[in-house]
């Protein structure tokens, strides 16, 4: 092969970082889009180049700048790292097309600032799938929190600066006021923050330090959006839909799941949480999550808001999945980071090209909408059954993999949480698809003749809404992704 | 100012030369005069005094550089004797680092000190009543330095730094000994504006002219607490400080008093220039602490941080100071739309931000790593605490000028254009050291600190 395995991860993970200063150069909008495509295609060109590795069984690694013993900043491209990775790059593509359409349709200031923090993001995004350990991870964490600042406060209104200003008390101080501390304990108990060998705290704590160290973990990397810290996800919502769509429902709060994951996976390992009996802390929390951010979704009349709601719920199967601390539901969580993705994704697209096509944000005001933007509609309720996890969409595939494994491991309350929060799912997103076109003329605030979204959001909607079907068809590289990120 | 400038370069350049040298060599020893030690003065040069030296130096050279290419509304009006002043203060501090000899190490003190009280009162009516009120207090310091030498003298008949610490370890601990070692520490706290000996700091640097606190807030405060760190770690024999237990455990509770104390005055500022100014202070109690904590890890943290805190606040003052030279404000509701208007200066100062909140790969992070690992080994929550909220309290202090910068509408008097290459290259060369400098973090613990702390502590 031309490039070394080992640096792959090093290419992916520059990638985004190229397109930043290109973006910013470009003296033309075509020009400056088609380095964002190029720099998505370049990134998910490396990542398919690793893939058959990953596959095998390969990790490739790369060790970057040895700043503290036993925690340089390194790569290391693992089978979960991988499944998001692949997620987030595909998306950030179909996400490019869809901005293109969204920003220009409503005349959007400095979209040149927009572009650029939006590689960051990604750039950040990348290295936190494929940190080595707990500090690179750490390091990209807050990179992104930083990177997508300017995002959520874009349209500089008041309101887009108390939700930016709302955004980074809540992502920053807990990660700094929970996490860091968490990681510099881990460090001075384990010697090592690598992961990959043994899990770091493994024998080294008690059953309560662990607990401490397991709330402050899941906490501090408050992107995960575990109640009480998930405040943060509806004010963000102030931001233009693109990133509403690709950040906040892909990649920040995966970015915060998947930080999760690799608590429970890496930082003590699943083994030694149900020796010290600490999976019900972990469980307890998103179960508690799920149930009240979908009973909160009921009561939103904002549609993005209730999307926000929806996503710190489905969030929690996620945290759930691994907490059950066992492969097949953990296979079930990690497997929903993408599944999630895709339903989510699609809906988030839909609200923006409602938005785009006729202002509204309101669900109140979406009466008979149905008939004005069928194809729309359609690929909503299609993001609808996978959030719901209906086959044939690929959200059926993780809430089996999760409810199997709550089943295996007697969990019989979590899996009566899951198939309630599935119901009120439904309900919460089914009366939006029905009022759209079943409605009395009195209530219609929408007729006929057809009036899509322009091109450029229409398309990529309906891409990820098929991608969400698709995936339920040809499931097989992730489902092997998330059994392997289970394994390990 | 073109001899100045190449005064600085040459100073800048030797400094290199010497660092590479040392770290290759090892120690170098210059005898003045050429007298031999205990009667001589020696200039000696180990990897951490040359990478001081490297760092006040080149510090010195890059915010004159700047300043210079930059119209204000401080004229230089007598250029010559600021120059001189300018490097006269440079000298004094490069002495502080070099010297090998207590006493001399007082006459650089008042170097550094004379000429700084000098430039500090070029930038107006408060300026002038300012360093006045800086040179009292700062008197006070060093004669309270050299009252503990004193007392050294007595104990050990000698000056000479090494010489003292054979001196010493063979002696019995005794209390005249002891007291010179706590006298010489008070003043020195004095000097670095340990906190609650600090309002000479904001007022004296807050009212100076941007480019005389663009020299003298990284300098100072830093190489006096390399000095403590020299103290520490070279003279006092390790029995010092477990012989006064309480003594440093107050030292490290003063500097979690210091660090709290310059966050929430550090809130109340409406001024940039000031906030930086009780930032510094906060700061001054990182490295206070680590250096008290008493173990290795701590201590890196604190040459670490001695290192970053350098270079990341000369980053801010070199910005706000190019901000205030441009614009002729410094109050923080006058920075609306600072991005659109420069933004080069403004990424700088987002850097140097992002480091004293310690974001990584910023310096600040790793040094700020090291200091709460130290704190936490010694088991000390408090100043763990005390790290965290001051980087908490960065955050919201930054963003609260990043808000405004950032997302508002540059007002209608602004300035435009971005500023000459000749001031901004300077701010970006400094500024791309934040990150380089925490990325090699590994190879200067390494290189650098762990041969200077073998056999201490």
């Amino acid at each position: 092969m031309l490039i070394s395995e080992s640096t792959l991860p090093l290419l992916t993970l520059l990638a985004p970082l190229l397109a930043v200063p290109a973006i910013l150069m470009a003296r033309n909008p075509n020009i400056r889009e088609a380095f964002t495509f190029l720099a998505g295609f370049l990134l998910l060109g490396t990542l398919l180049l690793m893939l058959p590795g990953v596959l095998a069984g390969n990790t490739p690694e790369i060790v970057l700048f040895p700043v503290i013993p036993g925690a340089p900043i390194a790569l290391r491209m693992d089978p979960a790292g991988m499944l998001f990775a692949l997620v987030a790059s595909v998306l950030w593509i179909i996400t490019t097309a869809y901005a293109i359409g969204y920003m220009r349709t409503k005349q959007e200031q400095n979209q040149t600032r927009f572009y650029a923090f939006f590689a960051v993001s990604l750039f950040a995004t990348m290295g936190a799938a494929m940190s080595a350990n707990l500090l690179t991870l750490y390091l990209f964490y807050e990179l992104l929190s930083f990177s997508t600042y300017p995002l959520v406060g874009h349209h500089q209104s008041d309101e887009a600066k108390s939700g930016a200003r709302k955004y980074l008390t809540y992502l920053v101080s807990t990660s700094i006021g929970l996490a860091l501390p968490a990681l510099l304990v881990t460090a001075l108990l384990s010697g090592t923050l690598d992961f990959g060998g043994a899990p770091l705290l493994a024998g080294k704590v008690g059953p309560s330090a662990g607990a401490v160290l397991l709330v402050a973990f899941l906490l501090g990397f408050a992107k995960a959006a575990l109640m009480p810290v998930h405040g943060w996800l509806p004010a963000a919502m102030v931001a233009p839909t693109p990133v509403s769509a690709l950040l906040h429902a892909v990649a920040v709060v995966k970015v915060g799941a998947f930080c999760a994951v690799r608590v429970v996976t890496e930082v003590f390992g699943m083994e030694f949480l149900s020796s010290l009996g600490l999976g019900a802390i972990i469980t307890g929390l998103a179960a508690v999550t799920m149930l009240v951010s979908s009973f909160t979704a009921l009561t939103q009349d904002g549609l993005k808001r209730r999307l926000a709601f929806s996503t710190i719920g489905q969030l929690s199967y996620i945290v759930l999945g691994i907490g059950m601390l066992n492969t097949v539901a953990a296979a079930g969580g990690i497997l929903h980071i993408a599944m999630h993705a895709f339903g989510k994704i699609t809906l988030f697209f839909c609200a923006g090209a409602i938005y785009v096509a006729t202002g509204e944000k309101y669900i109140s005001r979406m009466g008979g909408i149905g008939h004005r933007m069928p194809l729309t509609m359609l690929a909503f309720l299609i993001g609808s059954l996978a959030i719901i996890g209906v086959p044939p969409t690929g959200g059926f595939l993780s809430k089996w993999l999760l409810l199997n494994g709550s089943l295996l491991g007697d969990h019989w309350l979590l899996a009566g949480v899951l198939v309630v929060s599935s119901l009120l799912n439904a309900a919460y997103f089914l009366p939006i698809v029905y009022k759209a076109w079943f409605c009395t003329p009195a209530e219609a605030q929408h007729t006929g003749p057809m009036r899509e979204a322009p091109t450029w959001c229409l398309v990529p909607l309906l891409g990820t809404a098929a991608l969400s079907v698709g995936v339920f068809f040809y499931q097989e590289t992730l489902t092997t992704l998330a059994t392997m990120a289970a394994r390990f | 100012m073109p001899v100045a400038i190449s005064a600085l370069v040459f100073s800048a350049a030797c400094a290199a030369v010497l660092f590479m040298q040392v770290l290759s060599t090892g120690s170098q020893t210059y005898l003045l005069g050429g007298w031999a030690p205990p009667w001589g003065i020696s200039l000696v040069v180990d990897p951490l005094s040359a990478l001081m030296l490297l760092v006040v130096s080149v510090g010195a050279l890059l915010n004159l550089v700047a300043f210079s290419f930059t119209p204000s509304k401080w004229p230089l009006r007598k250029t010559p004797a600021f120059l001189g002043l300018y490097l006269l203060a440079t000298a004094g501090h490069l002495g502080i680092v070099a010297t090998g000899d207590v006493f001399n190490l007082f006459v650089f003190i008042e170097v550094a000190a004379l000429s700084s009280y000098a430039l500090l009162s070029l930038g107006g009516r408060r300026a002038t009543f300012a360093s006045l009120n800086y040179l009292l207090v700062g008197s006070v310091g060093a004669s309270l330095y050299l009252l503990g030498v004193g007392y050294l003298y007595i104990k050990s008949g000698s000056l000479n730094m090494l010489d003292i610490a054979r001196i010493l370890t063979t002696m019995p601990l005794s209390t005249t000994a002891l007291t010179g070692f706590a006298v010489l520490m008070l003043g020195l706290w004095i000097k670095m504006a340990v906190f609650p000996f600090h309002a000479w700091l904001p007022a004296a640097y807050a009212s100076a002219s941007p480019v005389t606190s663009g020299l003298l807030a990284p300098m100072t405060t830093k190489v006096m607490a390399y000095v403590i760190v020299r103290m520490l770690i070279t003279v006092f024999p390790q029995n010092f400080l477990s012989a006064m237990l309480g003594f440093s455990s107050m030292a490290v509770w003063l500097a979690c008093i210091a660090i709290i104390a310059g966050a929430l005055l550090a809130i109340a500022q409406q001024d940039l220039r000031r906030m930086l100014c009780f930032i510094l202070v906060a700061e001054v109690g990182y490295m206070l602490g680590g250096a008290f904590l008493g173990n290795d890890t701590a201590m890196t943290g604190t040459i670490l941080h001695i290192l970053a805190d350098a270079a990341m606040t000369l980053t801010l003052f070199m910005a706000v100071g190019i901000i205030v030279a441009r614009t002729g404000s410094s109050r923080i509701r006058d920075m609306d739309g600072m991005f659109t208007i420069m933004p080069v200066t403004m990424l700088a100062f987002t850097a140097g931000a992002l480091s004293m909140i310690g974001v990584p790969p910023f310096c600040g992070f790793f040094s700020k790593w090291y200091l709460i690992s130290g704190a936490l080994e010694a088991g000390h929550w408090v100043f763990a605490g005390s790290l965290i909220l001051s980087s908490l309290v960065n955050v919201l202090l930054f963003f609260r000028v990043f808000e405004r910068a950032f997302f508002r509408q540059p007002s209608t008097a602004a300035v435009q254009g971005t500023g000459n290459w000749q001031q901004l290259a300077p701010l970006c060369f400094i500024a791309l050291l934040l990150p380089a400098i925490g990325l090699a973090t590994g190879g200067i613990v390494q290189q650098i600190i762990q041969p200077a702390l073998q056999g201490v502590l």
